[in-house]
């Protein structure tokens, strides 16, 4: 280190300039999310308040400028325009010299994002520079973070990466310095190695990863000592001596201690800055604390009153080692005023601690109030009075002098941190100035830059300069130009020839001169050109015979600015000779074209416009170009087909030829036969058409005609389901086939036409006709009308198809058959009914003949139509002998009238029902046979139920049989009966010989009796049945005459089944037989009425009899009978017959009621017996 | 023969399904005799039907073929599907039984009470001895 700067050298060695954008990028968008947003938010656009910002150890600048990018797309986002400041420091000068230019490799590429280096960087091919906006933002400067002092109200500390260098007490410093630099709450940024926790009384953290931190609001904020006047480690042990004596009570020592404590003066000890280190418990009615933040210096602390003295004495205690005691002073304490004095005395230098002072405050004691003064000075003599006088007033205007001394030191101290603040202000500032030099240097670049451009420029316009000169001397164009005057500024050399006029003529007006034109009007022309700025060209001739075209144009300089008028003379005068011999040729032509009579035309090339059209007599005539010639020559239907064919012979540059109608000059519709020509240019362009056309209206007529008529009999074609084709008589080739063929033959007509499509059809015929077909067909060849039947086999399917086709040959007008004509019919449905049917009337005739029954037909009235063999078997009647009533004849002659009345009755009823003999042919027998026959109907009319009748179908069965089986079963059954009735004679013939005459053995006879009528009753019915009626009758009359005026019998008619005639018929008859014994039949007042009536309940309809006899004096002692008519009526019949009973014997006579159930009788009466 | 049938029927619940009252009490009347407990007697095809959905036990029946004009068929099926012994009791011929029935045992009508008892006894004897 010979020289300062090698100094210099070595220690920005020692710095480490190592940086990125966006280093650890989660934690920049953790900042962007906890802290600038929170920025932001605070952000109070009315108070124009910036944001401000710190970045400690900015190295190139990098940190800075990524802070700066985050705030101001915050304030873009938020539509904000805050002020950003960001003070961006550091040690390294070189470093910093890097980031105030603010130009960065190309490899930030990688930290920065393409939408960030578009909006913030400007691309300078190696580097990026960063824009003006965010180098504004920024500024640079080179401090020391621990040497002076920091950057006030700021809202972001960023220090990453510094304090990991430092150790722990510089760390604590650094800290306590940037919160002192932040606002309450706002944030301290740091590297991801390092943490804020040796200062968790200044800082929380926010987001432990990101490093952010908050600063916490705190009440005390000291102004953090610099590390000039660190005193590290220095409150050690400071607190021990106040804890001996709680520790060592009881001794002697500690108790003097301790009395000490409490009686000594109040006392404080400070350190070498005046601080408190301790103080006495009795010190606190000394300290007055200001308004505003704790301070700790002992001086700040005390009574204003105190505050002076204690500080000179502090001095001196601590730099001179010397005790003071002050000069009593009046306070006011405890609401007295009290005289004061302070003990300083430093106190002996420890090792490893600076100096310390020990404080006492020693009260005087009160000081007597001014009338105290007073009455002193009373008694004192003058002298003395007088100086009391001065003391006092002395002393007040030292208590003033305090205040205002107190007031200065204030005021100084907030003076000294405006002038620190405004000293950076000034440091910014400074840094600024720097930055707008550079940026006047760069700007006096560019204009050597613009300067040189000029100059290269200046030599390009002389080039064009001399380019013009050589422009307008070698063209053989007259070119005049003039200006808004109508002077002349330039002209080219053939101007001269017409023009009297010379080069030193520029500058006079155009009109001034004579010329060699035919042509007045160049001053009218140049000025209307001015006015209207649109170029006039006219054909002049020159005196000597010469045209000219004269072209005025407005003069457009550079900034499309009218400036004058050029006016060029261009020599046409063989063009114009050209012309006039081309207009004579066409005059010849046209004339020619008038005496032709075909149409002759010109189109534009693209047919746009009719340029011309000579209508021969058929149109009208086109003289001028006409763009709506579709319209006024060819109706609209023809148009598509026009523009279409119009199109495509412009497409290919080729012939167009079309025959479409026309209207012509009559306004009738025409035909036209049409062809155009394109006229082509030397680049191969059309330049025009040319078209003649010719008349086709009749041959169009004629063949329209034959089209009508051939389309009519196509349309036939495609509807006919059947097939229709035409054959090639020689080749037998199809040239026809109609759509039909498809549906019929499952095969498309493409695929059927195609190769020797006749080889191809014969293959579709099934082998066994095919021969016929082809002969069929070679038959038509010859001239006949044929018309065969065949079967095909769908190639699709397989299925087969029938066929039948009528073939004719169809002949030319010589008479030689040319071609051959066939329709095709698809029988396969007709075929298959027909099949079907023959079926089914196989089966019904099948059916018929296998019934016994013998079958008929007939029309009415008994008009037999046929008769079913059977009946021919049966009858030996020829089927021609049955029609008619010729059947009848095998009817036996007694029938025959039952016969023809069952018939007459037929019709009305709709049903034929009776019974007649037919004589059996076999043996010639009469044999009953029953016939039923119904109608067979049409399809009823609509107000009809039942159609007419068309026929009778009906039959005839043998009963023979059946009647005798009746016959032997109704013999039968009499007999059964006969042996029934027999049996029970017998029965009571045997009791009576077995039992003994008695009372026992009439009962048991009477009862046999009853059996007995009820059998006769139920023998007599054929349905099994007897009326209830007879049944009480019966029973009655059994007991004997003479009872006939006692009794009343009557009810509806009701019918017992054969199962309830028996066990009613009992229980009946043993009420009579104890009527006639003791009741209303023996006694000569008694009665007796036996009534019944039906009775409908819910649960079905009841039958109730009634037996009730009056007048009857019931016999003493007569029990009530337990015998076998009581066990009858109350036990047998709810047992079999399930009815409800009761018997009472009353003192009148006996009752009964017996209720039957539905099931147990029949009612009304059915009609086998009304 | 008496003692065997008063023995095999002691206790006996006997279903009795005779649509004649007075028949119906002489067959009760017998088989009361010799100490069985008559299950009805009932008149009816539906009441016997009944009765055999709301007993149990029933050890065998004595069954008349024709209650009031119906078949007592459905009954017989029942019970031989409970395994229950019966005798049917007739006025038909044997050809008027169908074949499915015709092996059952038979009284034909006109048969006492006691000749239906000793019958009923000695089916429910061979059952189980068989």
């Amino acid at each position: 280190m010979t020289t300062p700067e090698e100094a210099k050298e070595l220690f920005s060695d020692l710095l480490i300039s190592v940086t990125s954008f966006f280093r650890d990028a989660p934690a920049y968008a953790a900042m962007e999310r906890r802290a600038v947003n929170a920025i932001f938010d605070d952000l109070d656009p009315e108070r124009e308040e910036g944001v401000r910002a710190w970045v400690v150890g900015c190295a190139t600048g990098e940190e800075a400028y990524s802070l700066a990018i985050l705030f101001h797309e915050e304030a873009a986002r938020r539509k904000l325009h805050p002020q950003v400041q960001i003070f961006a420091t550091d040690l390294d000068e070189g470093a910093l010299a890097t980031a105030r230019e603010g130009r960065y490799l190309r490899t930030i590429e990688n930290d920065v994002s393409e939408e960030r280096l578009a909006r913030f960087f400007i691309d300078e091919g190696t580097h990026y520079r960063v824009r003006k906006e965010l180098r504004e933002s920024v500024l640079f400067a080179t401090h020391s973070v621990i040497k002076e002092p920091p950057f006030l109200r700021l809202d972001l500390v960023s220090c990453r990466n510094l304090l990991i260098y430092l150790e722990r007490s510089l760390q604590q410093q650094l800290c306590s310095i940037f919160h002192y630099g932040l606002k309450p709450g706002r944030y301290l940024f740091l590297g991801s190695a390092e943490t804020a926790d040796v200062a968790t009384d200044l800082f929380m953290p926010l987001d432990r990863e990101a490093r952010i931190y908050g600063a916490r609001p705190h009440a005390v904020q000291t102004l953090p000592v610099l590390p000039q006047f660190a005193a590290p480690e220095r409150y050690i042990g400071t607190s021990l001596p106040t804890r001996v004596p709680v520790e060592r009570t009881g001794l002697p020592a500690a108790t003097h201690v301790a009395a000490l404590e409490r009686t000594a003066p109040a006392s404080a000890l400070v350190d070498d800055e005046q601080k408190v280190v301790h103080l006495s418990p009795s010190v606190g009615r000394f300290i007055l604390l200001p308004a505003g933040p704790i301070p700790n210096l002992l001086p700040s602390m005390v009574r204003p009153e105190l505050r002076l003295d204690l500080r000179l004495a502090l001095v001196r205690a601590l730099e001179a080692q010397e005790p003071t005691l002050t000069h009593p002073t009046i306070a006011v304490l405890d609401g007295e005023r009290r005289r004061v004095s302070m003990h300083v005395m430093p106190v002996p230098v420890q090792e490893h601690m600076g100096a310390q002072a020990l404080v006492f405050f020693l009260d005087g004691g009160s000081v007597p109030d001014a009338e105290a003064y007073q009455a002193a000075a009373d008694t004192q003599p003058g002298e003395v009075q007088r100086l009391l006088t001065e003391l006092k007033a002395m002393q007040e205007a030292l208590v003033a002098s305090r205040g205002g001394h107190e007031a200065t030191v204030q005021d100084l101290r907030a003076t000294n941190e405006e002038l620190q603040s405004t000293n950076e202000e000034y440091r910014s500032t400074a840094e600024e100035l720097e930055t707008s030099k550079e940026e006047l240097q760069s700007i006096n670049e560019e204009l050597h830059t613009v300067n040189a451009e000029m100059k290269s420029k200046l030599s390009s316009i002389s080039v064009a300069h001399s380019d013009l000169q050589n422009l307008t001397t070698s063209t053989d164009i007259g070119t005049l130009f003039l200006d808004g005057d109508l002077r002349i500024k330039m002209f080219t050399p053939p101007i001269a020839e017409l023009f009297n006029v010379t080069r030193a003529d520029i500058g006079r007006v155009v009109t001034d001169f004579t010329h060699r034109l035919e042509y007045d009007g160049i001053e009218d022309d140049a000025r209307r050109v001015l006015s209207d700025l649109s170029p006039i060209e006219t054909e002049v001739r020159s005196k000597n015979g010469r045209w000219y075209v004269v072209r005025l144009r407005p003069y457009r300089t550079i900034e499309d600015r009218i400036d004058g008028t050029v006016v060029s003379f261009v020599d046409i005068t063989a063009r114009r000779e050209a012309e006039q011999a081309l207009i004579r040729s066409e005059e010849q032509l046209r004339a020619l074209v008038r005496a032709s009579s075909q149409v002759l035309y010109r189109m534009s090339p693209n047919w746009d416009e009719m340029r011309e059209l000579v209508g021969g007599g058929f149109l009208p005539d086109t003289n001028s170009p006409d763009e709506s010639w579709l319209l006024r020559y060819i109706p609209e239907d023809d148009h598509a087909r026009v523009r279409y064919a119009v199109q495509a012979a412009i497409d290919a540059k080729a012939v167009f030829e079309l025959e479409h109608r026309v209207r012509s000059v009559g306004g009738a519709l025409g035909w036209t036969l049409s062809r155009a020509i394109p006229v082509f240019d030397d680049a191969g362009n059309i330049v025009e058409w040319f078209g003649s056309a010719s008349e086709v209206t009749g041959r169009k007529h004629a063949e329209d005609a034959l089209r009508e008529s051939e389309e009519r009999l196509r349309q036939f074609g495609e509807a006919s389901q059947d097939v229709l084709w035409i054959r090639d008589a020689d080749t037998l080739q199809w040239t026809y086939l109609t759509p039909a063929f498809e549906t019929i033959y499952g095969l498309s007509r493409v695929e059927a036409l195609s190769g020797d499509n006749y080889r191809n059809w014969v293959d579709l015929i099934l082998p066994e006709d095919r021969a016929y077909a082809v002969k069929s067909i070679e038959q038509v060849r010859e001239g006949g009308h044929v018309t065969f039947e065949y079967r095909i086999r769908r190639p699709l399917d397989g299925e087969v198809r029938w066929l039948r086709n009528t073939d004719f040959p169809m002949r030319d007008p010589d008479g030689q058959v040319r071609q051959i004509g066939g329709v095709g019919h698809d029988v396969t449905e007709l075929k298959r009914v027909e099949a079907a049917l023959r079926d089914s009337e196989g089966r019904l005739r099948t059916l018929i003949e296998g019934v016994p029954q013998l079958i008929w037909r007939s029309c009415a009235q008994g008009r037999w139509t046929w008769a079913s063999p059977q009946w021919l078997d049966y009858t030996g009647q020829t089927q021609k002998e049955s029609h008619g009533l010729g059947w009848l004849a095998v009817v036996h002659p007694d029938d025959h009238a039952v016969t023809e009345m069952a018939w007459q009755d037929a019709d009305p009823h709709g049903r034929l029902n009776t019974e007649f003999r037919v004589r059996r042919a076999s043996d010639g027998t009469w044999r009953w046979h029953q016939t039923r026959s119904v109608p067979v109907r049409a399809t009823p009319k609509p107000n009809e139920t039942a159609g007419p009748i068309i026929e009778w179908l009906g039959t005839t069965t043998d009963i023979e049989d059946l009647k005798r089986l009746q016959g032997q079963q109704h013999v039968l059954v009499g007999e059964l009966q006969h042996r029934t009735r027999n049996l029970l004679a017998v029965v009571r013939n045997v009791a009576r010989r077995s039992i003994d005459a008695s009372a026992g053995r009439d009962e048991y006879d009477a009862r046999l009796a009853a059996l007995g009528r009820v059998q006769g009753f139920l023998s007599r019915s054929t349905a099994y049945a007897v009326p209830l009626a007879d049944v009480v009758a019966a029973e009655l009359h059994a007991t004997g005459d003479g009872a006939a005026d006692k009794v009343v019998v009557g009810g509806p008619a009701v019918v017992l089944p054969g199962e309830s005639v028996q066990a009613v018929a009992l229980a009946l008859h043993e009420l009579a037989t104890n009527a006639v014994k003791y009741g209303a039949i023996a006694q000569p007042a008694g009665r007796l009425s036996v009534t019944w009536q039906l009775d409908d309940r819910d649960d079905g309809r009841r039958l109730v009899i009634d037996w009730h006899e009056t007048g009857v004096v019931m016999p003493e002692g007569l029990p009530e009978r337990r015998g076998y008519g009581t066990e009858l009526i109350t036990q047998a019949l709810p047992y079999q017959l399930h009815a409800e009973t009761a018997l009472e014997f009353t003192p009148d006579g006996v009752r009964c009621q017996v209720i039957l159930p539905s099931s147990a009788f029949r009612s009304p009466v059915s009609e086998e017996f009304a | 023969m008496s003692e065997l049938a008063s023995t095999d029927l002691h206790g006996r619940r006997i279903l009795v399904a005779e649509d004649e009252y007075m028949i119906a009490q002489e067959i009760v009347d017998a088989l009361s005799d010799v100490g069985a407990t008559i299950l009805g007697p009932v008149s009816r095809l539906k009441d016997a039907i009944r009765l055999l959905t709301m007993e149990n036990r029933i050890d065998g029946a004595l069954l008349d073929v024709n209650l009031s004009n119906e078949a007592i068929w459905p009954v017989v099926d029942a019970l031989q599907a409970r395994a229950v012994p019966l005798v049917l009791a007739t006025g038909y011929d044997t050809s008027a039984i169908p074949a499915a029935y015709a092996g059952l045992p038979r009284c034909e009508k006109p048969a006492t009470g006691q000749d239906l008892a000793r019958t009923l006894a000695k089916v429910i004897t061979d059952v189980t001895r068989g």
